[in-house]
């Protein structure tokens, strides 16, 4: 065998020789240019009296060589793709049509930890990295590359690409909320996966994260586009009168939370003024709503929840106010930290949520 | 009662409600009408089609799944929400697993192609593409070419 490809070998590198010098003989190649004519390639010296130099001979002999490995390794990886093709369509996994497996990377780049993941594990990433088709479907479902967080910001105009003209989520947090899935939490290995996860997760969240302005930059481009939101502070007031630099007109969800509820920060009035028009589900955890907010700033929302709230009469009025001007409001969810004032309630007046399904709760 | 026959001629009478669980046959009964003629389903194999109606038969009680249903799917939710009996159903080997999706998703039962897809998601899911490749049998398939262009839309992996 051996001996086979080494005659093969020799005589590949003897007729490609052959051609160059033929090239060079009949045009001014600038590749073949370096070759004199005819060389006795079957010789291991040059003859005296041959017109070729030494070194332009060793020159272009060293430069065949190159061509051939390079030409042997172009053809045998176009035939082992070839013929992957061929063993992966008989494969069950390749039975399904492409949409199923489109469904698939959807579940699978959806699922509750992926977000945490390093991006050589993370889907869509490593799904488009497995063979030619898994990569035309994964680059053929923009869905799959509209999250952006603190573990893919730094890929994010990969991710602005594909996603096309997809809504996008944007998730400045460090996944310090994450509950861990309840069928999971009795595997060892699995939770030891993942307090490794969130910690990579928090790692990168404080390296690129801790700012958000810093981080919404390079995604301002695509504001129009925004579909969700969350914003986590962490370690300062980095939320306090937390304003876009524009108008995000397709938000519907936006999140903001604040770990350790010691100085809660306030948003500033004209996000919900003025920057949300498309507002339809709110989460403010240990984050205060401001002050100063039109009666109808919440008018589209349907989902609340409020958690760390003031209940002082004053900012309990205000709430009031503003959830009467919510008519659409099918989800509410209050929360808070001090049920001593919660009880004096003979100041408050009543309201009526017709479509609502309420949930409050008080911890001391 | 209902009569269906599988591509490899085997018949399967089964009652009405199991095989209406089945988007496809429930709208052919409804158009054809009362009648003893035979459903063919040249699409699925007496094997697969056994374990389909399994999985009919035990969710024959349940309520169909509304658009509202179907319209939810587009939130994000979590893959490993498949239930236990599911979870139980569906520990076949892979060539059986892609022939129930096929068949589901031929037959149009929804239910049970979410499954199926569930399934394949959590075993893909948290894997390097060498690691997916190897639990697959997949070949590495792509040109020097596109490997290069791949490393290349990589080099994220290597400046960490």
């Amino acid at each position: 065998m051996e001996d086979d490809i080494s005659m093969l070998v020799s005589q590949l590198i003897h007729k490609l020789y052959e051609q160059l010098v033929s090239r060079k003989n009949i045009s001014s190649d600038p590749f073949s240019e370096s070759l004199a004519p005819q060389p006795p390639i079957s010789s291991p010296l040059p003859s005296h009296g041959t017109s070729l130099k030494l070194v332009e001979q060793y020159e272009a002999l060293y430069r065949v060589r190159d061509h051939a490995i390079f030409a042997v390794n172009a053809y045998a990886g176009h035939m082992l793709s070839a013929i992957g093709l061929r063993h992966n369509h008989l494969l069950p996994i390749y039975r399904p049509p492409s949409e199923i497996l489109s469904m698939i990377f959807k579940m699978t780049e959806r699922s509750a930890r992926n977000s945490f993941r390093p991006l050589e594990i993370r889907a869509p990433l490593n799904l488009a990295q497995v063979s030619k088709l898994w990569r035309e479907v994964a680059l053929d479902t923009p869905s799959l590359w509209a999250a952006i967080d603190v573990m893919n910001i730094r890929i994010a105009p990969t991710f602005l690409e594909r996603s096309r003209s997809t809504p996008l989520e944007i998730v400045v947090a460090s996944g310090g909320t994450y509950g861990g899935d309840e069928d999971e939490s009795d595997n060892r290995e699995q939770s030891e996966h993942l307090a490794t996860e969130l910690r990579s997760m928090k790692k990168a969240y404080s390296l690129r994260g801790v700012d958000p302005h810093a981080f919404l930059v390079p995604l301002l481009p695509h504001i129009n586009r925004w579909q969700s939101l969350t914003l986590e502070g962490q370690g300062g007031r980095k939320l306090e009168g937390f304003l876009l630099p524009a108008v995000a007109p397709a938000l519907t969800t936006f999140c903001a939370l604040q770990l350790g509820y010691r100085a809660m920060p306030t948003l500033h009035p004209a996000l919900f003024n003025e920057q949300l028009p498309s507002l339809n589900r709110l989460s403010l955890l240990g984050v205060g709503l401001p002050w100063e907010l039109a009666p109808t700033a919440l008018r589209g929302l349907r989902w609340l929840t409020l958690e760390g709230y003031s209940s002082n009469p004053a900012d309990r009025a205000q709430l009031l106010d503003l959830l009467q001007g919510c008519p659409l409001l099918e989800f509410l969810r209050l929360h808070t930290e001090d049920p001593t004032r919660e009880n004096n309630t003979e100041e408050t007046p009543k309201i009526t949520l017709h479509t609502c399904h309420r949930q409050l709760q008080h911890s001391a | 009662m209902v009569n269906l026959v599988t591509s490899d001629n085997e018949s399967f009478t089964v009652e009405k409600a199991v095989a209406s669980r089945s988007v496809l046959i429930k709208n052919m009964l409804e158009d054809v009408g009362e009648s003893d003629q035979p459903i063919p389903l040249p699409n699925v194999t007496a094997s697969v089609l056994k374990k389909v109606l399994e999985y009919c038969d035990h969710h024959k009680n349940e309520p169909m799944p509304t658009s509202e249903d179907l319209a939810a799917e587009d939130t994000r939710k979590r893959t490993t929400d498949i239930g236990e009996w599911d979870q139980k159903f569906i520990q076949v080997d892979q060539e059986m697993l892609f022939e129930i999706i096929l068949a589901a998703n031929y037959l149009d039962i929804k239910p049970l192609l979410d499954v199926g897809c569930k399934t394949v998601a959590n075993m893909i899911k948290g894997k390097t593409p060498e690691e997916i490749r190897k639990l697959f049998n997949i070949v590495n398939d792509f040109t020097p070419e596109e490997e290069a262009q791949i490393k290349k839309e990589n080099e994220w992996a290597e400046d960490r």
